[in-house]
């Protein structure tokens, strides 16, 4: 039925890209707050801070959308769907694998830029 | 009315069944009449009062173009002083005013607008709703939006607009550098847009979700529907960052509380993040309706499906969402980290992606059909050159580098113009032509058109394309002028003439339009032979009855459509209520849910519109008891207009064909009002998000003590009673709103609870303003005291909407407006009040929260 | 308008991909804007080559995926059926639309990416002259420092860099946003009131360039502009040698008077001559004003003439600035304060 967790279905169709909205809010804003704060050479374990943190959020944001993906995608293979609920899983595939490149282009700067200067 | 043309390619999305028309014929006699009589618009000046969206619509566009005109002659002139080196056609401060004007006038007052307009006129045609949901509130727009506009476009023949630059960074708009009231005039003045923008999100977003055609589920939803939804969000969730700097440098403006101000902790880059994040989704929200509108004209004149339909909604919620992560990019100059302009410079690229889906969608879709060019397929093709292009230099400034060379250049003039005029402009005009026999009886004239289109084409080329060059070889952006020998008299001359070129293509348009375009009365049919509902007949009532779909191209999968719904054989064929009505129907499967009963013309609309605009005029004049007057009429108006609202269930649940019963009303989530009101709530939420984003910002700017040495935070206790207050207050509005959903129709709990609970909402407010005057802050002493005291004051407004709607509501209640079921206003009243408590904690948690945690670091 | 020589192209640098676009662009209308003093089309510093390459591969490429795009819409319009439902199907849109463009931009991002890293960096080894450039209405502020035997001295609207070693401008606004910019050397960086940003680059061959303002600072922002010399190192230690020095006391008749009527007039309240009691700072310092290729930021070549003009027209030729007028100097005093002014080489 229609009311049957309508905030829950919308949330997994955008799902993909929620997650790269974290994923972005919170790598900008540890760079930000790393940078105002002289904190931008600091390691952890050999690593540079802010790229451990941009690696390690970008990484569950990865997760997310995969996951979101592949559970699209067993759906459809299940079938089963009527027409209406098809679209909204094959848009909810096409979203989470975009998402996943927009999550990766995102991470690239942690991986060849300095993070401060 | 013509029969449907069949498609050069059928359909392939057909439901395997068609749904059957439920009434049979012949109908009762006196129900169209009676459908007619409702939907007569009023005689004389009355007709001003008018709110179906085919008028407002057409008045909309016709306003939304009058400002593209005036920001158009504004460009002309700028071209004309910049064709020759040194020139002194127009001094350097008339030229500061125009290109401020030109950009502020084309982005506020025509681009949004125009889409607008255009969404306003067409959504519910597409979708074959009635009207809007809410259409005294797309005509308070509109008229906010006229008037207001007028005003500002007003201030370049006194010789005091804006000279900033469309984009008003501090501190040259600081009250230091521009003394004058010019800078007021952009502040106060884009306050109606804002307010017509949100309206107009409000309405599209339950529009779409909630007024369809029977069976027009998601998947068979129009693309067109699909863009202006997201555009819808987008605005609501973009929008509020504008609306919060607005009102941040309006404060420092008048009552010099410094945000952006130095040498007392404000920092000018807080105005460009505000700015910017808005102002990159505006481009987005500008191009989107545009994109829906080709994806909905390239089938048409293909006479094939849409090629990629699922890929083209990705394309669009994907650029909704990637369009949020880019405005760095404004911004790659300013000395931010580099890891930081690395993410947006990442998010600038990817977001070319979508832009591609849509291209090679339209490319396929034409590939698969048989193109006619008529004036419509040659525009479609001219934004398809001139939008690929400037998607490509768009694709080239994503790259930082390459960025801190264009940056404020003429190549980005020539970037943004390809884009915006390549993929606004030309869609735009490619809708006109498309859909001017919807509104008119006879079409726009192909002949002219072509020479329109080979004008407009060859114009805007030759105007832009070598503005690219002259960026590169140091042209930068907003010289008056430029010395001679430097190498860039050829490119501006060749820009200028383009520009006489371009606008000659426009003014051939408006020659012809004044020729042909017939508003009001018949319109010229189905010329194209296009497949969505907007081309099914249609009166005042927009269609007779309500189809049921069973395909993304109804007229082509369903030929006998346009006679059955012309005959009164589908849903809600008259009037129920002897009143104007739509059908509201749930937002994935648009299963028909309740007969909604439209408002119709008023007066009280109008004068609200006119009041706010005078509003924010006056304040812009610095004529403040008049500005004052003003607002308080137009409150009053708005409480007019809302009193005539909610008239409950005027009669038992109707049959709207075959058998099919639904109630005349709604309350609760299901309720079209409910839904605006959460969106208005998301929108508030942002608004207070991005003043929290503020306060922090500047607590990252500022790396001494937050709060600064001699200004401390209220006390601890002051911050815990007023949470437990609002908590308290909202608890009781909750426990109201409970008691309202039992058995009793009309409980006398419910007023003493509601007057209850202003109780502690008034005392957490008294609270807050105690807290900070026992402190002694100083809102001007400090960026924290100016940020502190607009959380404070922002809160208190609140506060006062709340008691002004709980006026309203007791008074409903007494004259027994209210009650178990006819309940709207409470709801209304209730999600707003339990909104301002949680700001209103939030708010508290942060004041008293953050710099206790984090003050020393 | 000062004159600009053409500065002669560095040996060896030549390869057949870069010459082409170079020379393609060098076709366009208007020969000498893309090669001109105030062009990123014309290198003089690393920052710009590479800033330059970037630009030459991005375009080449832009205008063939521009062109495929293009041609793919005539086919769709104009080609046998055959072709066109090849491009049709949905394939077609995946692989256009979504597989192309993430294998381009990857590679573009990554490039992207690396050079920003590389460009605008601090020089490894600390060997940078750094300079100070502050941007006023509408003028520009410039300090260099101490270093070695030469002593700090100010200077306006003209940069002065050695060759082959790398310069570090430190950048800072007095008043409202403003951007420094020399298209030859390198990108544009904001000079925002409150914040320190900074710019690096390494000159790589002697000429004289034009830099400009490029955010817009209010009503002359189009009359800011500045003057760019690189010179081979040991020119350069001389002319700082020279800068540092305070004003030779004027010799000529006509030129004491230009001083007194310099002092009378209450000059030194803004501007500062080093040397004299002249000590203002609210204007740029005059201390060698007569060395400078331009006055007025960037607008007239420096001579008595447009020194005299200047003085007593300043609002009307740049209405705005914060200079005013002198016009109620007689024609003689003008002529002495301009031959003054002139002789502060």
């Amino acid at each position: 039925m229609e009311r049957h967790r309508p905030w829950l279905r919308s949330a997994e169709f955008l799902g993909g890209f929620l997650f790269w909205s974290a994923q972005f809010t919170a790598v900008y804003m540890a760079t930000s707050v790393a940078c105002g704060r002289g904190l931008g050479e600091a390691t952890l374990l050999g690593v540079n801070v802010v790229t451990l943190i941009v690696l390690a959020t970008s990484a569950s944001a990865l997760a997310g959308a995969a996951a979101l993906l592949l559970l699209a995608l067993r759906r459809r293979r299940a079938g089963g769907l009527d027409r209406s609920q098809a679209f909204l899983n094959d848009a909810t595939a096409l979203i989470s694998g975009l998402a996943l490149v927009a999550i990766a282009y995102t991470a690239a700067p942690a991986l060849l830029v300095p993070a401060c200067p | 009315m013509n029969a449907t043309h069949p498609p050069a390619v059928p359909p392939r999305d057909v439901d395997r069944v068609l749904p059957e028309p439920p009434n049979g014929l012949p109908r009762p006699p006196g129900e169209l009449e009676a459908l007619e009589r409702a939907w007569e618009p009023p005689r004389g000046i009355r007709f001003l009062t008018e709110t179906n969206n085919n008028f407002v619509g057409l008045w909309y566009v016709a306003t939304s173009l009058f400002f593209f005109v005036a920001a158009g002659i504004m460009a002309l002139i700028i071209r004309a002083q910049l064709a020759r080196p040194e020139s002194t056609l127009v001094g350097h401060d008339t030229y500061n005013q125009l290109f401020t004007m030109h950009g502020t006038i084309m982005m506020f007052l025509f681009a949004v607008p125009a889409v607008e307009a255009a969404s306003v006129y067409l959504l519910p045609n597409i979708q074959a709703a009635r009207d809007l949901p809410f259409p005294r509130l797309s005509a308070y727009a509109f008229w906010a939006y006229f008037f207001g506009g007028l005003f500002f476009l007003s201030s370049i023949f006194q010789g005091v607009a804006p000279n900033t630059g469309w984009y008003m960074y501090p501190p040259l708009t600081s009250t230091q550098f521009s003394p004058g009231v010019n800078a007021d005039y952009w502040l106060l003045g884009i306050g109606f847009i804002e307010i017509s923008a949100i309206a107009g999100a409000i309405e599209i977003i339950v529009g779409v979700m909630k007024t369809r055609a029977v069976g027009m589920s998601l998947d068979k939803l129009p693309v067109y529907s699909w863009a202006m939804l997201v555009f819808a969000v987008m605005i609501v969730i973009g929008f509020p960052a504008i609306i919060l700097g607005t009102i941040l440098l309006e404060l420092e403006r008048a009552f010099d509380w410094p945000f952006f101000i130095v040498n007392r902790g404000g920092d000018p880059v807080l105005w460009q993040h505000l700015f910017w994040f808005f102002g990159h989704p505006e481009v987005y929200i500008i191009f989107l309706p545009a994109a829906g509108m080709v994806s909905m004209i390239v089938p048409a004149i293909a006479r094939a499906p849409l090629v990629g339909y699922r890929l083209v909604i990705l394309a669009l919620i994907a650029t909704g969402f990637l369009s949020f992560g880019l405005w760095v990019h404004h911004m790659f100059t300013t000395g931010l980290p580099k890891m930081s302009l690395g993410f947006f410079s990442a998010a600038s690229a990817a977001v070319a992606i979508p832009s591609g889906i849509q291209v090679f969608s339209w490319i396929a879709t034409v590939a698969s059909g048989r193109v006619r060019l008529t004036t419509p397929a040659l525009f479609i093709l001219g934004f398809l050159f001139i939008f690929t292009l400037g998607g490509l230099t768009g694709v080239m400034v994503a790259v930082a580098p390459f960025d801190w060379v264009a940056h404020d250049t003429y190549f980005i003039v020539a970037h943004l113009h390809y884009v915006l005029v390549g993929g606004m402009v030309f869609p735009f005009f490619a809708a006109l032509y498309y859909w001017v026999p919807v509104a008119s009886k006879r079409p726009l004239s192909e002949r002219v058109g072509r020479w329109v289109f080979g004008l407009m084409f060859v114009g805007v080329n030759l105007t832009f394309f070598p503005q690219h060059i002259a960026g590169l070889i140091g042209m930068p952006r907003r010289y008056y002028t430029y010395p001679v020998g430097m190498g860039l008299d050829a490119y501006n001359l060749a820009s200028t003439i383009g520009a006489f070129i371009l606008a000659s293509g426009i003014l051939l348009f408006f020659v012809d339009l004044a020729r042909t375009f017939r508003p009001g009365g018949e319109s010229a049919g189905n010329l194209w032979g296009a497949s969505t509902l907007e081309w099914l007949p249609n009166g005042n009532y927009n269609t007779r009855s309500i189809p049921a779909v069973a395909s993304r191209d109804p007229l082509w999968a369903q030929p006998n459509l346009a006679r059955e719904v012309e005959q009164g054989r589908w849903y809600l064929p008259g009037t129920v209520t002897g009143r104007r009505e739509a059908l509201v129907t749930s937002p994935i499967e648009a299963r028909p849910q309740y007969v909604l009963v439209v408002p119709g013309p008023g007066w009280a609309h109008v004068l609200a519109a006119v009041f706010t605009a005078a509003f924010f005029a006056l304040l812009t004049v610095k004529l403040n008891y008049l500005a004052l007057f003003c607002g308080v009429a137009g409150i009053f108006c708005v409480m007019w207009w809302l009193w005539q609202l909610d008239p409950g269930p005027l009669r038992e649940p109707a049959d709207i064909g075959g058998g099919l019963i639904l109630p005349v009303h709604a309350t609760g989530p299901v309720s079209h009002s409910w839904w605006a009101v959460i969106v208005l709530l998301v929108v508030c939420g942002m608004i207070y998000l991005c003043l929290v984003f503020s306060y922090l910002f500047l607590w990252l700017v500022n790396p001494t003590a937050w709060p600064p040495a001699g200004v401390s935070v209220p006390p601890g206790w002051a911050g815990m009673a007023g949470i437990g207050l609002y908590g308290l207050s909202a608890g009781l509005v909750w426990w109201a709103g409970r008691i309202l959903h039992g058995p009793e129709q009309r409980p006398r709990a419910v007023p003493l609870l509601l007057g209850g609970a202003l109780l502690p909402l008034l005392g957490a407010g008294a609270l807050d303003v105690w807290g900070q005057l026992s402190v002694g802050l100083d809102p001007k002493g400090s960026a924290y005291g100016a940020a502190v005291m607009t959380m404070v004051s922002l809160q208190l407004l609140y506060v006062a909407i709340v008691v002004l709607m709980l006026g309203f509501t007791l008074a409903r209640w007494w004259t027994g407006r209210i009650d178990r079921v006819r309940r709207a206003v409470f709801d209304n009243t209730m999600l707003f009040w339990l909104y301002s408590a949680a700001q209103g904690i939030v708010a508290l948690a942060v004041i008293h929260g953050f710099p206790r945690l984090a003050g020393g670091l | 308008m000062t004159r600009q020589t053409p500065a002669p192209r560095a040996a060896g640098r030549t390869s057949l991909f870069r010459a082409l676009p170079r020379a393609a662009l060098a076709l366009a209308p208007a020969l000498g804007g893309c090669m001109g003093p105030q062009s990123a089309l014309n290198p003089a510093a690393d920052d710009a080559a590479k800033l330059l390459l970037l630009t030459e591969i991005m375009t080449v490429g832009g205008a063939l995926i521009f062109t495929a795009v293009m041609i793919f819409v005539g086919l769709a319009v104009w080609a046998p059926p055959r072709w066109r439902g090849w491009l049709a199907r949905r394939e077609t849109v995946v692989a256009g639309g979504i597989v192309f463009p993430v294998l381009t931009l990857t590679a573009l991002l990554i490039y992207g990416l690396w050079l920003m890293r590389v460009t605008n960096a601090p020089a490894p080894g600390g060997d940078a002259l750094t300079i100070t450039v502050t941007g006023e209405q509408y003028w520009w502020r410039v300090h260099y420092p101490a270093e070695g035997d030469a002593a700090a001295f100010a200077t306006a609207n003209e940069v002065q860099v050695p060759v082959g070693r790398p310069v570090r401008i430190l950048l800072e606004a007095a008043d409202v946003v403003h951007a420094f910019w020399i298209p030859n050397y390198a990108g544009k960086v904001d000079m925002i009131p409150g914040r320190q940003t900074a710019i690096q680059f390494t000159p790589d061959r002697p000429g004289q360039f034009r830099g400009l303002c490029t955010e817009f600072c209010g009503d002359q922002h189009a009359r800011m502009a500045f003057d760019v010399v690189a010179l081979p190192p040991a020119e350069f230690a001389a002319w700082r040698q020279r800068q540092a020095t305070d004003a030779a006391p004027p010799a000529a008749a006509f030129t004491v008077l230009g001083r007194e009527v310099f002092t009378r007039s209450g000059c030194g309240s803004c501007h500062a001559v080093r040397g004299s009691d002249a000590k203002g700072e609210l204007g740029p310092d005059l201390t060698h004003v007569g060395s400078r290729r331009s006055i007025g930021a960037g607008l007239y070549p420096t001579n008595i003439g447009t020194l005299a003009g200047w003085i007593s027209g300043t609002q009307q030729l740049k209405p705005g600035a914060r200079m005013p007028s002198y016009g109620s100097l007689s024609g003689e005093e003008l002529r002495a304060v301009a031959g003054y002014l002139d002789q502060l080489k």
